[in-house]
């Protein structure tokens, strides 16, 4: 069964004249264990669809479900707990709060939804661990650079235990460098926990690291393609 | 150009962020401007009055104690050299009655025509001139006020009843100084010396010189040709007692005003300060793109001008509105008649700079900082913390003007410093705290967080990190609350301590079975209207009364200093006259019938009088030393009084009429004497009260002082209403990104409203707690400064329902004050808010 599966979505933005199709009736079924990049030229729609994945965004029309609810037929606060506790978000511009540690920001999202703080604490440490940040876990943001940063908000995505991380162009701050060290990290997660990631990029290598493609062009998916098929296809270059 | 067009845009894209800062000047500007025009509105009014009576007279001649002298000395003046007039007058406070009935308290003057508009400053408008005995000139306003015009009736409560005139002319004020002639009515002299039996004599003769650089000259050519009896003075001098007796509202006022002003240059100081921390990203483009450092900084104060001139315009405008109500407010308490909305320089210039010079300083200081940024610290994500002045420094301006003020409200207390400079005292003390605000705000939000922890949950600890984000923002928000309480509470209480001393000492002073007086007691007895002569024989004659005592009040001079000297029959041990704070009150009895006197406490502490001192009172006779054989607490006439025996008074001063009748009744026949005396009063025209009705006036008069008050007061927790919702939308505005970030991530709606709702709290708890601490620190030293300028303690009450009740109250200001930003926060389009810069 697929973890989401999102049926003929459109978004459009502005009416009458001045009206924007971001994305033209979308199909895509992505499955529990899969890492799929989204890749596609600017205004293509790859974070609007990212957007709608996560139920920040409402599609103007069609379904998308999460595990086999309709994010529509859910209130704000049903969607935003499902996004609390089913999906990981992490952003180009990571997004920690800056007044927090690392551990603190780690532990923001399960202290929302209520798991105490001794509790969210472990598991935030046991997150940063994972992304060897834990001997940073008492450093702000402002002294972190900026791959730790990501590394830090990767952190966060993992402590809750998502059915699906949703990235949008996480290595687009960061240097090569750092960025093919955040890469990395994203495949191990995916490889040693089967953990779903839907990342969307404009870099061609780090694309290569996912097991499928799907290219948007003008708000239509142009090629929807598993690893192997687009690496000889050379969709990617 | 360009810069313009940048602030241009930068208005547009943020119109929410440009609305708060302009509504900060606008309600900062209006408060200033409304306190100061009503304060100088009713000084205006006051003078006004005075202005009315004395016009451009420059001297006066009369007699000790108001006694009427023969008019021939008229003639006598007017040889005098260097003289432009010298004019007979006769004035009275009465009752005017008109229409079905109704009735006014009045200032009547009986004047010499002919010469009349030459001292006093007034044209007619309508109708013509005093040609004949019973026609009255009444002040237009005044008369339209009442319904009254040319042609129509009025009567005057007189000294042989009541009297009829036709009014013939309204007047207008032509002196610049004097809008209004007020509630004055001018009379022929005859009609007025016929109406209260005065034969051909005269109460004053008014003068005015021809040379003012020769005053002194002329005074002393007229004094040579006075017979001993008669004395020369300024007019000033008689508002003396009026300025006394609203002392302790000045006061009051004064230290509304005083924080007005803070409180309007702190939300002021304080949304500048957040509107160029928001932007500082967009300045750093700027500076990237090649913005020297001085345009960046003329930008913004060239903004902050432009916001600043519609703001103190807009905030004129409103000021100009309400203090118009504020004047009202004030003019019935203070009682004056009619005060126009005048609107003078001064207030305009305070609230202005307040305006227009705190948003160009409060703009220049963060841009100035913004400025020295490099365009790469500028662009980074960080807190914008250092765009805010330097803590250190604060902390020790704080350590040096706190201490500075306890000391002088100490000196005040101990009579070294005049309690005028406790304003300053205090507004000192209370900046300097918020002055060390922003060092112990990390340390205390921390102890509060981790005392409410499982209340306030991780949204608090969210909201207490975004408030030590900006701790001097953060801070002067506090202060403005701490403000807000620490005023509320010391003035709240000063005025209940006072209100209670008053309270007490007119339920154990004004005692007697009824009162009969021809005009309504208003601030200075010295406005007391006479009984018609005959009125005390006529109650003592009705069946019932027990005993009558005929009381009068007139003003002389005595150890330099003009006081209310007021002459009673002392006829019974028992009854309680005074409310004694020196002196055994058997002694005082027989002290009083052998011609010793009683003084209020506050002529004691003026004149450094003690018991058993004498007094030198001032009299036609000459100088009278009588004997102190008591010191009371006294509010008549602000405690500048003298109590002496009726008939010791009648020795030396010709005392004309009584001004008021305490009536006892034979016990059982309450009812049966009332009757007959309100028959007679009825019949007379005059006024009947019984010690509840009394009382009940009293009362009523000081609940209007209150009003007044607890108005000034509610519009400053206005403002620190609106100094709260801005800081927290502003605050709101400026974590938009991360609140999008954590509505995406986790956060519910109520979660984020919980958020706002814990930074609001914070902020409460650490502005208004010790600001009751403050708030009563204050009323109790308030309290005892009185004591060295008055003679008198007032006895400080803590009152744990206006301390609860304030704090209660104030929370929940600061509450329904965030619910704008909660519920805005609340409703952030998540993904368009992670795209906000």
């Amino acid at each position: 069964m697929s973890l989401i599966q999102i049926k003929q979505v459109t978004k459009s933005f502005g009416t009458g004249e001045v009206q924007v199709d971001v994305l033209r009736g979308i199909d895509l079924q992505i499955r529990s264990g899969e890492f799929v990049a989204i890749m596609g030229p600017s205004g293509s729609g790859k974070s609007t669809l990212l957007s709608i994945l996560g139920g920040i965004e409402p599609p103007s029309s069609g379904q998308v479900l999460l595990e086999g609810t309709d994010l529509a037929t859910l209130s704000d606060d049903d969607r935003t707990r499902m996004r609390r506790r089913r999906i990981g978000f992490i952003f180009q511009a990571f997004n920690l709060i800056s007044t927090l540690t690392a551990v603190e920001n780690v532990c923001l999202p399960l202290e929302l939804d209520g798991v105490s703080k001794t509790v969210a604490t472990k598991r935030a440490m046991e997150s940063l661990e994972l992304v060897e940040m834990g001997k940073r876990a008492t450093h702000i943001p402002s002294k972190l650079s900026g791959g730790e940063q990501q590394r830090v908000a990767i952190a966060r995505a993992l402590a809750i235990k998502p059915a699906i991380i949703l990235a949008d162009e996480p290595t687009g701050n960061l240097d090569s460098r750092q960025g093919a060290r955040v890469t990395q990290l994203l495949r191990d997660i995916v490889k040693s926990y089967q953990q779903t990631i839907v990342m969307v990029t404009h870099d061609a290598n780090v694309a290569k690291s996912a097991s499928r493609l799907v290219l948007l062009r003008d708000g239509e998916i142009e090629s929807d393609q598993a690893q192997a098929e687009w690496h000889s296809d050379g969709a990617v270059r | 150009m360009v810069f313009w067009r940048l602030s241009w845009r930068e208005f547009r894209r943020r119109p929410v962020r440009a609305l708060l800062t302009l509504f900060s000047i606008v309600i900062g500007v209006a408060a200033v401007l409304a306190v100061s025009l009503a304060i100088s509105n009713t000084r205006a009014a006051q003078r006004s009055m005075l202005k009315s009576v004395v016009g451009q007279t420059h001297f006066e001649v009369y007699a000790e104690g108001g006694v009427l002298f023969d008019q021939g000395v008229v003639a006598k003046i007017r040889q005098v050299p260097g003289l432009k007039l010298a004019t007979p007058v006769i004035r009275r406070f009465t009752n005017m009655f008109y229409g079905d009935q109704r009735s006014t308290k009045l200032q009547y003057l009986g004047v010499d025509p002919k010469l009349d508009q030459e001292v006093r400053e007034y044209k007619l408008v309508q109708g013509e001139a005093l040609s004949d005995y019973e026609q009255v000139l009444l002040d237009r306003s005044f008369a339209e006020s009442l319904g009254l015009k040319v042609g129509d009736d009025v009567q005057f409560q007189t000294q042989s009843g009541k009297r009829e005139a036709k009014i013939v002319g309204l007047t207008q004020s032509s002196s610049a100084s004097a809008a209004t002639q007020g509630s004055l009515a001018i009379l022929p002299l005859p009609t007025l010396q016929r109406w209260t039996r005065s034969g051909s004599r005269i109460e004053l003769v008014q003068i005015v010189v021809d040379d003012e650089s020769k005053l002194n000259d002329s005074k002393a050519a007229i004094q040579a040709v006075l017979p001993s009896d008669l004395k020369i003075r300024v007019p000033a001098l008689r508002s003396e007692m009026a300025r006394e007796s609203t002392v302790a509202m000045d006061q009051s006022l004064g230290m509304a005003s005083a924080f007005s002003l803070m409180l309007g240059i702190f939300v002021i100081y304080n949304t500048f300060q957040m509107n160029i921390g928001e932007r500082r990203r967009q300045l750093g483009i700027l500076r990237a793109l090649g913005t020297t450092r001085s345009q960046i900084v003329r930008m913004i104060v060239f903004e902050s001008a432009i916001l600043g001139l519609f703001g103190t315009i807009s905030g004129w405008i409103i000021g100009i509105f309400a203090a118009r109500g504020l004047s009202m407010a004030m003019a019935s308490a203070s009682d004056i008649d009619h005060p126009q909305n005048i609107l003078t320089f001064f207030p305009f210039l305070i609230s202005g700079v307040c305006g227009l010079g705190v948003a160009i300083v409060g703009a220049f200081m963060p841009a100035y900082r913004a400025s020295l940024l490099s365009p790469a610290e500028a662009l980074r994500v960080v807190t914008s913390g250092n765009l805010e002045p330097n803590r250190k420094m604060l902390l020790l301006v704080g350590i040096v003007l706190s201490p500075v003020g306890f000391t002088v409200l100490i000196l005040c207390v101990l009579g070294k410093v005049h309690i005028d400079h406790a304003i300053a005292g205090c507004t000192l003390f209370l900046l300097g705290y918020i002055f060390m605000i922003p060092s112990f705000l990390r340390p205390v939000s921390s102890f509060i967080y981790r005392l409410l922890e499982r209340l306030f949950g991780v949204e608090g600890r969210l909201a207490q990190r975004q408030l030590l984000r900006h701790r001097v923002r953060t801070s002067l928000t506090i202060g403005i609350l701490f403000l807000a309480i620490s005023m509320g509470l010391g003035m709240g209480n000063m005025i209940l301590d006072n209100v209670r001393d008053y309270r007490t000492w007119a339920s154990e002073v004004l005692v007697g079975d009824f009162f009969v007086r021809s005009t309504m007691p208003g601030a200075s007895n010295e406005a007391a209207g006479s009984l018609p002569s005959g009125t005390i024989d006529a109650i003592t004659n009705i069946s019932g009364v027990k005993a009558v005592d005929a009381t009068s009040y007139i003003s002389v001079r005595a150890n330099d200093m003009t006081v209310s000297l007021i002459a009673r029959s002392f006829i019974d041990r028992n009854r309680k006259v005074f409310h004694v704070s020196q002196g055994d009150p058997n002694a005082i009895f027989d002290g009083i019938q052998r011609g010793e006197v009683v003084i209020g406490s506050v002529l004691a502490e003026r004149g450094k009088l003690k018991l058993g001192d004498e007094i030198q009172l001032e009299s036609p006779k000459g100088i009278v030393p009588l004997k102190i054989c008591g010191i009371a607490n006294d509010y008549m006439n602000a405690g500048l009084t003298v109590y002496i025996h009726r008939p010791i008074a009648d020795q030396y001063f010709e005392i004309e009429g009584s001004h008021l009748a305490i009536i006892d009744i034979i016990p059982g026949q309450i009812e049966s004497a009332e009757k007959e005396i309100k028959r007679l009063c009825d019949q007379e025209g005059l006024i009947f009260l019984s010690q509840k009705e009394l009382l009940k006036i009293v009362r009523s008069k000081v609940d209007g002082i209150v009003n007044g008050l607890w108005a000034v007061l509610g519009l400053c927790s206005l403002i620190a209403a609106f100094g709260l919702v801005n800081t927290l939308t502003m605050s709101v505005l400026e974590q938009t990104a991360e609140i999008g970030m954590l509505r995406a991530v986790a956060m519910t709606r109520t979660q984020v409203r919980k958020t706002v709702f814990s930074q609001a709290v914070f902020m409460g708890l650490i502005g208004l707690i010790p600001g009751v601490l403050a708030g009563l620190l204050i009323a109790y030293l308030l309290a005892l400064s009185v004591l060295p300028t008055t003679g008198h303690a007032i006895t400080f009450q803590f009152r744990p329902w206006l301390v609860f009740g304030s704090l209660g109250l104030e929370l929940l200001v600061v509450l329904l004050a965030s619910l704008i930003p909660a519920e805005r926060a609340a409703r952030i389009p998540v993904a368009q808010a992670m795209q906000y810069q």
